[in-house]
């Protein structure tokens, strides 16, 4: 488009011109309509939930279906925090999501560090061997792992929820990666000034890695929030159940699907996600670059 | 000094550090990784009780043999191929088309963008929930819409012939923006100078798409196909709640499999179950491995 441009400009016609910017312009239109369209069904579809959680029972079930609340309430809301146990599911989600986030970075830079930075004997094999068990599908771990947190009287814990995944191989992976592109001149300058490796990971290495590890914090944090299959397998006791978990069991509340309450459910399950990503979109989205192309 | 008390200070010295960070990390691994894994293949040679292991009996390779003449797992199986089949050849063509587009954009790419990845941050629950209701055959908003148009109200997720199809279109609505994102970055990566040199040959534009883009987007195609098949085959969150793998088992997934026969009630077979998840092992390696050998073999 670019060159027919130029070209056109170049033999000084202005009929021909005026034709192929008329063309530029509908290229451009359709181009913005299909995306539009796409960012509308995306969109649109969570938007309508959001509506839909301040529409009583009633309305819900009606046919044909209202787009804005005929009569905004907040009835699912008072039912699904206080005959549900909402509030707790949101608290005991944090608190687990918290630690197991934090730990993660913390695991997964020191380690990294260590990669990247040390020689080590055996360093490549044990690097290799850890890498290799993100091929394993959880469903393999799934069932020794409940035998042995459930024999150290860990079910119904937070720690069930925390200690089992606070390690991440594809964290260790991404870091070492990423620190290996930080030059080793800058570690060697700060030994011989006498500096502990500790203190060179905390001064040097960590705010030099903070674009790495503001992917790795953003990625862990999600799966963690989405996490289901092992909060389902390891928690019975319903205060100690996470937001995925309580939504579920919505689904065996009532006879008839509740779609009041499970779309009430589901705003208060992603509202806090939406509102993270809304501030840190740009991070999101060059961490899906960052993360998915150097696999 | 002696010696060996030299020697000591400068193993310290030299790996010290090394040995205060990665023994506690591998002391995770071996208990929450290299173990469980490991455990996961014995206990597939067993007929270990999940709650009970006392009773444990070596069986060889009895589970693995069983599982061929298993009717649920062989339909599991060919809910997997199903599934990956509707979400590969959706996701890819809505993705690329996507990223595509957004490539021409001069304004606006960073807004729509916004927009088409939200789905990707949300919880697979919540999605769940959400097409619930979209698919309610009575009370559903797609029945509404297909409606207006005279199209018979569907049963979608409730009828054995449509339901893998709709939650493998539920699953594409939350993943495709992940995929476009990736593409787009592929897209932008490419010299613009190629497309000059491919016009200037005299290529079409199909040509220049098929000659130019595609195999320079290589390495972005192969991670999405090998995640599009690792997710299906291990796919269990949005299944489970929006089916549980009914009606008549025609959205059971080998996950839910696992689940079931590990820890549903009646079943409690873990090393049954493990011959399952170690065979889901087996498929995700041998279909990574043949996805980057095929494409190594097409445009090198």
């Amino acid at each position: 488009m670019v060159t027919g441009r130029e070209t056109n400009r170049r033999s000084g016609r202005m009929g021909p011109d005026a034709w192929i910017r008329l063309r530029e312009l509908l290229v451009a239109l359709v181009t913005h309509l299909i995306l539009a369209l796409f960012a509308f069904i995306a969109f649109g579809a969570m938007f309508w939930m959001v509506l839909a959680s301040f529409k009583p029972a009633s309305e819900i079930i009606r046919m044909p279906p209202t787009f804005l609340p005929a009569a905004p309430s907040l009835v699912s809301y008072v039912h699904i925090l206080s005959e549900q146990a909402f509030g707790r599911y949101f608290l005991n989600s944090v608190l687990v999501a918290l630690p197991t986030v934090l730990l993660i970075l913390f695991s997964s830079s020191i380690a990294g560090f260590v990669f990247a930075k040390f020689e080590f004997p055996a360093k490549e094999i044990i690097f290799i061997i850890i890498l290799s068990t993100l091929m394993v599908p959880p469903a393999v771990t799934l069932l020794p792992l409940f035998r042995l947190v459930s024999n150290l009287g860990w079910a119904d814990t937070y720690q069930a929820l925390i200690i089992p995944v606070c390690v991440s191989a594809f964290g260790i992976f991404l870091v070492r990666q990423f620190m290996e592109g930080i030059p080793s001149e800058l570690l060697d300058a700060g030994r011989i000034d006498g500096a502990s490796n500790w203190w060179i990971y905390r001064h040097l290495i960590l705010p030099l890695s903070i674009s790495a590890l503001s992917a790795l914090a953003i990625f862990s944090f999600l799966a963690n929030w989405d996490s289901y299959l092992w909060p389902l397998v390891i928690i019975y006791d319903e205060s100690m159940r996470t937001l995925p978990l309580g939504l579920a069991h919505l689904l065996g509340w009532a006879s008839r699907p509740r779609y009041d309450l499970f779309l009430t459910g589901a705003v208060i399950t992603v509202v806090p996600v939406i509102v993270f990503y809304s501030v840190f979109q740009s991070r999101f989205v060059r961490g899906v670059t960052l993360t998915g192309l150097k696999y | 000094m002696d010696l060996r008390a030299r020697q000591w200070a400068r193993f310290r010295h030299r790996y010290g550090f090394v040995l205060a960070v990665l023994t506690p990390i591998l002391l995770w691994f071996i208990i929450f990784s290299f173990g469980p894994i490991i455990y996961a293949l014995w206990a597939s040679l067993t007929n270990t009780h999940t709650l009970d292991p006392s009773l444990a009996r070596f069986v060889g390779f009895k589970n693995y043999i069983s599982l061929l003449e298993d009717r649920r797992f062989l339909m599991s199986m060919g809910n997997v191929v199903k599934f990956v089949a509707v979400k590969g050849f959706l996701n890819i063509l809505l993705s690329l088309g996507l990223a595509l587009l957004l490539e021409r954009l001069r304004h606006g790419r960073n807004v729509y963008l916004f927009f088409i990845f939200m789905p990707v941050v949300i919880s697979q629950v919540a999605v769940a929930m959400l097409f619930l209701w979209l698919y309610d055959p009575r009370l559903g908003l797609i029945n509404y819409l297909i409606g207006l148009i005279d199209i018979p109200p569907q049963s979608f997720i409730r009828s054995t012939s449509q339901a893998i199809y709709s939650v493998a279109v539920a699953d594409v609505w939350k993943t495709y923006g992940y995929a476009a994102v990736i593409f787009l970055a592929g897209l932008l990566d490419i010299p613009q100078d190629y497309y000059e040199a491919a016009k200037v040959d005299g290529a079409t534009r199909l040509q220049t798409f098929l000659r130019v883009t595609i195999p320079l987007l290589k390495n972005a195609l192969v991670l999405i196909m090998v995640l599009i098949v690792i997710d299906g085959v291990q796919h269990f969150t949005m299944v489970q709640v929006m089916t549980g793998g009914g009606p008549a088992d025609s959205t059971l997934m080998p996950s839910i499999l696992v689940y079931d026969y590990g820890l549903g009630a009646n079943n409690y077979q873990m090393g049954y179950a493990s011959s399952i998840s170690f065979l889901m092992f087996v498929v995700i390696l041998t279909v990574t491995v043949l996805q980057l050998r095929l494409f190594r073999s097409l445009y090198e």
